[in-house]
């Protein structure tokens, strides 16, 4: 029995390794204080992308993802070339190739928690290793050929792997936001696109408990890409040929589809150097040995490494212990956000359904003036979009006919957010919508009446007494468009229809 | 059969199980919401309360808690499939070719052009916007991109 114990217990013991994993989890993800609000995190330090697979729509993550930015870049190459995070991948490259995946990766993290799920395993084979090739095809289809085609040619920023497949996009972002209480607005929108991506990342998830690493192997294109580093990348696993005799323990003992030490396929776990029999493996970064066979060390060598790691884990503690101090108290983005906007409940004004929306003045791109109290006696429908955001561009079209249809008898605004990539002017000069456009300077004026969040698109729509029928994040389909305006032109007086949309709303 | 491959057997069928539940599940609401959202467009497909009683219910909560149970009692009993994750064709030494990749020539060189590049890259990405492109692009949600719809 003690034997056991003994065993289960060493079994159970985290490796170096798995605490920098969850170290690193936990600096991806340092705005812990987005789980509390329900809202991501929107400071400066977005500006710079984090190394591993960490979706930015996740409440909690400190910075942007690197492939989801590459997506974005590469459907805006018609406006610009996206040098900033092409340099920021090739950094990462040159100096870490797939160590990021073995050591910092918070969702390679999470495969292997789910792989140390006991049940049988699958072994690898020539099959796995053959299959290990899909994440260059995905690469080349989803995170590339879709971006760009869409960019160049129909000007909507596709992201084709985050929409179609990410799993971390799912967990993190999707779910991430869904779990929290103050988001239950949210459901409203989940249609075909999440029924999809949760059933991908049910299966992922199975896969991972039964194949080690998965996602990672089989589908991850940011492993793809830091895997063409790999071979000269700074960090990463080195033989020593003078001593190897090709016994092929490395290989053997490796849970990746490598043929060679330190090839595409390998994640630098540096694993192999404990199996190694002529310890002829090493782990570096650059000239310095991270990992060496404990007998290559004298015990003076020993006693010097130890102190050095103490002290390492010493300073990173402290960078942890700063890094969520700064994110969750003193940022100012985190200071201004919170989800503490619900409206007074007395208040005759506000953005709720059945309140009157708060009087505002915006100017429009075409130079005219949108003034909300003069709209009175129509319904009024307010957009707020980004260049950026997909299903933002997708839906205008909509609205531009909405608009057109009822044109006499509608007034409509679509606003873009005070965060501007690209000139909103130039972007629509060639769209032929048909409603007024206007730009938020300050997320404090009509983001603030309205209620808007980080969240894109949202659709604001009043009756003809300026009361507030709709006020929902998420795409809309022209039928909902049509079922909303024949709500909100009813000459009714509001109550009747700011109540039957805001119970359809709250459902 | 013994004991421990009862175990990993029994594990194995709730993983499975639970996984095609929650699949199950999530397929349901949508027909069913959809059928919901033909009548009336401005109906939600799926709410909270529906996903809590799919979560909290048969039989996706009993399989979940048996589950953990399995796992925890092999983790206890020191349970695994030993064979996992080794290769079914076990390499010999007399595998041909070196074991690791070998280290490309000028591999210094390499690495400082790439280095340099990178920097040149970010720093032109600084000036060009698309460094604003990252920056508008991760402060806001795009409900499609992580599948919110």
């Amino acid at each position: 029995m003690d034997k056991t114990t003994n065993t289960t217990s060493r079994s159970l013991r985290p490796s170096t390794r798995r605490l920098i994993q969850l170290y690193s989890a936990l600096l991806h993800n340092a705005y812990v204080k987005g789980f509390i609000d329900g809202e991501i995190y929107q400071g400066k330090a977005k500006y710079a992308c984090v190394p591993g697979l960490n979706c930015y729509s996740c409440p909690a993550a400190a910075g942007a993802c690197p492939l989801g930015s590459i997506q974005n870049a590469l459907a805006s190459t018609g406006h610009r070339a996206g040098w900033y995070v092409m340099g920021i991948i090739l950094l990462f490259g040159v100096t870490l190739g797939r160590t990021i995946c073995g050591w910092l990766c918070p969702f390679g993290l999470i495969q292997e928690l789910l792989h140390k799920i006991p049940s049988f395993k699958l072994r690898k084979s020539r099959f796995t290793r053959a299959l290990s090739y899909l994440k260059y095809v995905i690469l080349a289809i989803f995170v590339i050929a879709i971006p760009l085609y869409y960019g160049l040619t129909q000007d909507i920023p596709m992201p084709g792997f985050c929409k179609y497949i990410c799993p971390a996009g799912t967990l993190g972002g999707a779910i991430g936001l869904l779990a929290n209480p103050h988001n239950t607005d949210l459901f409203g929108m989940l249609g075909i696109f999440f029924t999809r991506k949760f059933v991908i990342l049910m299966l992922i998830t199975l896969a991972c408990v039964f194949c080690y690493r998965t996602f990672c192997r089989f589908i991850c294109p940011l492993g793809a890409i830091y895997g063409l580093f790999n071979h000269f990348s700074l960090t990463g696993v080195r033989v020593d040929e003078n001593c190897c005799n090709h016994c092929g323990a490395c290989v053997n003992t490796c849970k990746m589809d490598v043929l060679r030490v330190g090839d595409h396929e390998c994640i630098n776990c540096a694993q192999c150097v404990d199996v190694c029999p002529k310890k002829a493996i090493t782990f570096n970064a650059g000239t310095v040995v991270l990992k060496a066979p404990e007998a290559s060390f004298t015990a003076e060598e020993k006693n010097d490494r130890q102190k050095k790691g103490r002290l390492a884990w010493a300073i990173a503690l402290a960078v942890l212990v700063g890094a969520l101090v700064w994110f969750n108290f003193l940022d100012p983005a985190a200071k201004q956000s919170g989800n503490g906007g619900s409206a007074d409940a007395t208040a005759i004004t506000g953005y709720e359904p059945g309140k009157q929306l708060e009087d505002f003045t915006l100017e429009c791109l075409d130079g005219s003036s949108f003034h909300l109290a003069d709209t009175r006696g129509k319904p009024v429908f307010i957009n707020l979009w980004a260049t950026y955001c997909t299903p933002c561009v997708q839906e205008l079209p909509y609205f531009s006919d909405l608009y057109t249809q009822h044109e006499d008898d509608i007034a409509m605004l679509a606003v873009h957010s005070s965060v501007v990539t690209d000139d909103p002017a130039e972007f629509l000069a060639n769209k032929g919508w048909a409603m007024p456009f206007a730009t938020d300077t300050s997320d404090d004026t009509l983001w603030k009446i309205v209620n808007g969040s980080s969240t894109l698109p949202q659709t604001i729509v009043l009756d003809r007494d300026g009361v507030v029928i709709y006020n929902q994040v998420g795409s809309v389909t022209p039928d909902v468009l049509e079922k909303l305006y024949e709500q909100a032109a009813a000459p009714a007086k509001t109550s009747a229809s700011s109540e039957q949309a805001s119970s359809s709303a709250a459902n | 059969m013994n004991k421990k491959r009862l175990f990993l057997i029994v594990q194995s069928v709730l993983c499975v199980l639970l996984v095609v539940a929650l699949v199950a599940s999530a397929i349901n609401i949508y027909q069913v919401g959809l059928a919901e959202k033909a009548a009336d467009p401005l109906s939600s497909i799926y709410t909270r309360e529906k996903v809590a009683a799919v979560l909290l219910g048969v039989p996706v909560l009993p399989l979940f808690l048996l589950s953990l149970a399995t796992t925890i009692a092999c983790l206890v009993l020191g349970i695994k499939d030993e064979k996992g994750n080794k290769p079914v064709r076990i390499v010999s030494a007399a595998t041909p070719g070196p074991t690791a990749v070998p280290v490309p020539t000028h591999l210094a060189l390499r690495r400082r052009v790439t280095f340099a590049l990178a920097l040149v890259f970010i720093v032109a990405g600084v000036f060009n916007g698309s460094a604003m492109d990252v920056f508008g692009k991760a402060i806001k949600i795009c409900t499609e991109c992580i599948g919110l719809g």
